[in-house]
């Protein structure tokens, strides 16, 4: 079987034992997800290569660091959120993702889309797309956090990822959509 | 849980079947989650990730998979090096062994031509010191 069509966990086996282009492959499967997820928390295309950069050299110096007692993405995601938290830690800028919201304590319901929605052909545009890209580039940190890594990952796992209970990031999640509602009406 | 507090685990598929089941029959009737559902598929296409920069993957791969050990990195240098020092030795040998038998062949040509001389001289010194004694 081809490198490509191996699980994350038998390319890590491999790597362990010896081989590089198991390594590259992993390198190449998450080149974009992981990088979105980096560049979307800290906001710097530098900053984010550097830090997507490191978390791949540390592995590749120390692969036992992975144990195949869960999910490689989720291992490797995870390492890329606490450097992710050192370096926003080192920036002062920490507050903005791992501090609860202002509004944390609003019920999941408040944080539900208000009643004049987004009417449906809105999102039919030919311009949404970039729109709505723009739109979750505003969104408060945490909240874009979760839809970057909704791309690769279900609430249940965002919830044991970002060590925060599923019912909160649920609730990020609906203000995440009512805000998005909100700045799409708006341009 | 209100029915339409479930749209994001109901749209992720992490309800449990029966749940789904009874979340897929309220959309239907539901403005508000269907206005939910269209903005969540609509956010799951924007938010695809753009690639990574390919300098940032060469860069990676350049500190890893593809670095060169010490000696490769210095390999073309040291093998210059040792070369240029073979050849140098091989020189200066070859310089010795000429100066060498360009001296053999004077003292060979010195002996030729005064060994009469010198026999001669040798064996009247040889008579003289017989006759003495």
């Amino acid at each position: 079987m081809e490198l490509v069509q191996q699980t994350d966990e038998n390319l890590v086996l491999l790597f362990q034992k010896g081989n590089n282009e198991a390594f590259e492959t992993l390198v190449l499967r998450y080149k974009n997800s992981l990088y979105q997820y980096i560049v979307s928390l800290v906001r710097d295309e530098a900053t984010a290569g550097d830090l997507f950069q490191e978390m791949f050299i540390a592995f590749f110096k120390r692969p036992q660091a992975y144990q195949p007692n869960g999910k490689f993405k989720a291992w490797l995601f995870v390492s890329a959120r606490n450097r992710i938290l050192n370096f926003l830690r080192d920036q002062k800028q920490l507050l903005s993702l791992d501090a609860e919201n202002e509004d944390e304590n609003v019920s999941l319901n408040d944080t539900l889309a208000d009643d004049t929605p987004l009417p449906l052909e809105e999102l039919e545009k030919e311009d949404t797309l970039s729109r709505l890209q723009a739109a979750i580039k505003q969104l408060p940190l945490r909240q874009q956090e979760i839809v970057n890594l909704r791309q690769e990952f279900s609430f249940q796992e965002i919830a044991e990822l970002t060590h925060r209970p599923l019912g909160t990031v649920l609730a990020d999640g609906h203000r995440a959509i009512k805000k998005l509602q909100q700045l799409l009406s708006e341009q | 849980m209100k029915l339409c507090e479930q749209i994001l685990l109901y749209v992720s598929n992490e309800l449990a079947p029966q749940q789904q089941e009874q979340m897929a029959e309220h959309v239907r009737t539901c403005l508000h989650c269907q206005q939910q559902m269209a903005l969540l598929r609509a956010v799951e296409t924007a938010a695809v990730p753009p690639a990574a920069p390919a300098s940032v993957v060469e860069a990676l791969l350049a500190k890893t998979t593809r670095k060169k050990s010490f000696f490769a990195r210095w390999k073309t240098v040291l093998v210059t090096a040792c070369t240029v020092l073979v050849v140098a030795v091989m020189g200066l040998a070859e310089l010795h062994n000429k100066e060498a038998a360009q001296q053999d062949e004077a003292m060979y040509a010195y002996v030729s031509e005064n060994l009469d001389e010198e026999y001669t001289s040798f064996a009247e010194d040889l008579e003289e010191f017989e006759a003495y004694f």
